[in-house]
């Protein structure tokens, strides 16, 4: 097996399905899915709309940190133990953040702007800590990092993006090590903002099935650490894939909704293949962006039918953790790569009935697959259609 | 790889097109700063804030098609707009056009209005018009919507880091052939909330921004969006300018040996924190052309481009309020960009 891309070399994760890699893995494994009514917010509606929340105590080690920096911080964390990354290590060498968010970088401190709205003059220290918790800002501060720094804000397809964009600072040697993948928290404003658009189901999400009724919202971090080939030797560190290929176009089409013959994510999965140098039927599996909303699954089932034929195995992982937005990317990426090293694919939970409409049968229960190349694909609002390869590294 | 500045589309206080940046330096225009009524525990304060003139949209975009098109975006779209026209040129092929934005806070006002709905109607009166319109790729989604772009298109958020950013994103797409062009662009939109904060941290303690006394706060906000038409370097091409050099997080060391006899553009814009680090690069060609246009996090993308404007007409502008006289350019100008403290990023313009 040729190797190629760049290595990754270390993985976490938290979100509804576990708080480390391993626990998240078991959940999905064993088709166990956290999805109930939300308890870090409320909402005076009719209706109660289920989320995936993130095990509510992550341990608060800074204050001044947003919850979206500390789900970041406690992906990196374990993401660095595993690619034996320690303070002195990370020291020596050039190392960028890269992270993308949605919730992270906007500007909406709800109990903030209620009492300037209200005349009540607050302190503005809930601007200084908004300034204070850019997610790759925040990082690179905590960590010292002195590479390159950037936080991808493309809605959903962010995370995605950032390891995309990680990729390019590795080949063209703007450092030697990246920190990327993706954060996000669950708020009051996405929630809202989600449910005005009646994208929002009010029970478990369902990708790719005929009577799917919408998404859940869910939060969380996924984090890989990216290194160039000649520095993973030097470290003598272990790789667990490569980042092969990775590409973006837009539809041009729709603010929120993808081009219905999804143009934008054929090309994009079509330039990702050229760039890693493969064919389509090299491609083991895929991890779907599957959101489980009317328009997603159905643009999304027709091209992978397209391309593909229909028996490719293909998984909806957004079914144990909910739509994590600007983590998305970053968490289906970490669940991509562990399927290639386990060789086997969770069941896309809550999916029963084919629907002709997406023309795709995702996995129904724990499949093992042949592998050596995996596919996750992240749209977004906007009209942004993002793919990335990733390589296994077997044993 | 070197990128050649082809078109820019400045909007700003000093107007709207690249003429409207070049009268400014040239004196012959003066800012629109607006005093705004800031709210405070000891009574109301008047902030001056640099706000763009935004005009001529409906020459490229009929009104009724921007019913649902929100203020930010908006000049997005018009500066945009502007830098394609400046260029001169017309995209045979639109899916070799890709779009880069940067932005510190997004679209501000529409996020606030969002919030106004929940907090005014409940939170059943969320609209998703200002939802969708909120989230900070929504200027660049706009625009490769509006053009028909269909290259790729992303947004990049990271207070002083977006510049740096932005580019090198340009210049790897365009490094890796898939797109011709691109189209990037640079904007921050002034709010109410904004401006309280300013005041919270003490801006607009004088009624001028003074970016070259490194001793005092002298922060004035401002809002506006720029968009440079990016292309590879072609021996024949028009256009301002070539970006030879982008350097990051560089420490002050580096930037002292990197800037000894170029004129340098800073993009100093009052705030004390900046000041300390400009002030130990001791080099005496310092710049700062920021009192035209305001503070904002994404700014330094307007110094860029005085620096594009006084290679294209090779001279060095005056700085504004100063009484020097302009001054001949020879091969290239450095622009210099605070991170953090005593760290910088380089772009360097032949």
């Amino acid at each position: 097996m040729i190797q190629k891309g760049v290595n990754v070399t270390g993985m976490g994760c938290i979100c509804a399905a576990g708080d480390s890699v391993k626990s998240a893995m078991n959940s999905l494994y064993s088709s166990v899915r956290n999805c109930a009514a939300p308890k870090r917010i409320q909402a005076k509606l009719e209706v109660e709309y289920p989320v995936f929340e993130a095990a509510s105590e992550i341990p608060v080690t800074d204050p001044s940190a947003t919850r979206t920096s500390l789900l970041a911080l406690h992906a990196v964390s374990e993401a660095l133990e595993q690619s034996g990354l320690d303070e002195r290590e990370l020291k020596k060498w050039r190392v960028g953040v890269c992270l993308g968010t949605t919730v992270g970088c906007t500007l909406n401190n709800e109990p903030f702007y209620r009492d300037y709205k209200a005349g009540k003059n607050p302190n503005v220290s809930a601007i200084d800590r908004y300034l204070g918790n850019n997610a790759a800002l925040y990082i690179a501060d905590k960590l010292k990092c002195k590479g390159p720094t950037a936080t991808i804000a493309n809605a959903c397809s962010s995370g995605t993006d950032a390891i995309g964009l990680a990729k390019s600072w590795l080949e063209n040697n703007l450092c030697d090590i990246v920190i990327a993948g993706g954060a996000d928290e669950l708020s009051r404003i996405t929630y809202l903002g989600f449910i005005s658009l009646l994208i929002s189901s009010t029970e478990a999400c369902r990708p790719f099935d005929k009577n799917r009724k919408g998404l859940n919202l869910g939060e969380g971090a996924g984090i890989v650490i990216m290194e160039k080939s000649d520095v993973s030797k030097a470290r003598g560190v272990k790789t667990l894939s490569n980042v092969v290929g990775y590409a973006t176009f837009a539809d041009a089409y729709h603010p929120t909704a993808p081009h219905p013959e999804g143009i934008g994510l054929t090309r994009a999965i079509n330039q990702a293949l050229l760039q890693a140098g493969i064919s389509l039927e090299q491609i083991g599996f895929i991890n779907a962006h599957g959101t489980s909303t009317q328009n997603n699954d159905e643009v999304e089932g027709r091209t992978i039918a397209k391309l593909f034929s229909d028996i490719i195995p293909t998984v909806s992982t957004k079914s144990y953790t909910g739509h994590t937005l600007g983590a998305a990317g970053g968490i289906e990426a970490v669940f991509l790569i562990q399927g290639l090293l386990d060789q086997k694919l969770p069941a896309t939970s809550g999916f029963e009935e084919f629907d002709p409409a997406c023309e795709l049968n995702p996995t129904t229960s724990n499949i093992n697959v042949s592998a050596e190349f995996a596919l996750s694909n992240s749209l977004a609002f906007g009209g942004n259609n993002s793919a990335l390869i990733f390589q296994g590294v077997p044993e | 790889m070197r990128l050649a500045i082809l078109g820019i589309g400045p909007v700003c206080a000093l107007g709207s097109g690249i003429q409207s940046l070049r009268t400014g330096l040239q004196g012959k225009v003066r800012p629109n700063i607006e005093e705004k009524i800031i709210p405070t525990s000891h009574g109301e304060k008047m902030l001056p804030v640099y706000q763009p003139v935004a005009e001529g949209l409906d020459r490229f975009i009929p009104k009724r098609a921007l019913r649902r098109v929100d203020p930010f975006t908006q000049i997005a779209l018009l500066s945009t707009y502007l830098a394609i026209e400046d260029a001169g040129i017309a995209f045979n092929d639109k899916s070799r056009v890709g779009v880069v934005f940067g932005s510190g806070y997004g679209p501000t006002r529409t996020t606030f209005k969002f919030l106004d709905n929940i907090i005014d109607d409940g939170d059943i009166g969320a609209s998703p018009t200002h939802f969708a319109n909120s989230v900070h790729n929504a200027p660049a989604s706009q625009v490769s919507i509006f053009l028909g772009l269909t290259g790729p298109c992303s947004t990049i958020t990271c207070f002083e880091h977006t510049l740096s950013n932005v580019l090198v994103t340009a210049w790897d797409w365009l490094n890796q052939d898939v797109v011709d062009y691109v189209l990037v662009g640079l904007g921050d939109e002034y709010c109410d909330v904004l401006g309280f904060a300013a005041v919270g941290m003490n801006a607009g303690r004088t009624k001028d921004m003074q970016p070259m006394n490194f001793n005092a706060c002298t922060f004035l906000p401002g809002e506006g969006h720029i968009t440079f038409l990016i292309a590879k370097d072609k021996s024949h091409q028009e256009g301002y300018a070539k970006i030879s050099e982008i350097r990051m997080r560089r420490d002050l060391e580096e930037v002292k040996a990197s800037i000894s006899n170029d004129p340098v553009i800073i993009n100093a814009s009052g705030n004390l924190q900046q000041g300390k680090s400009f002030l130990k690069v001791q080099q005496k060609q310092l710049k700062s052309y920021s009192n035209l246009y305001g503070g904002f996090p994404t700014s330094s993308a307007f110094d860029l481009a005085v620096g594009c404007v006084s290679m294209k007409d090779r001279k060095i502008y005056p700085v504004p309020e100063s009484q020097k006289k302009e001054v001949k350019l020879e091969n290239s100008i450095i622009c210099l960009e605070f991170c953090r403290e005593d760290e910088f990023n380089i772009y360097k313009l032949e």
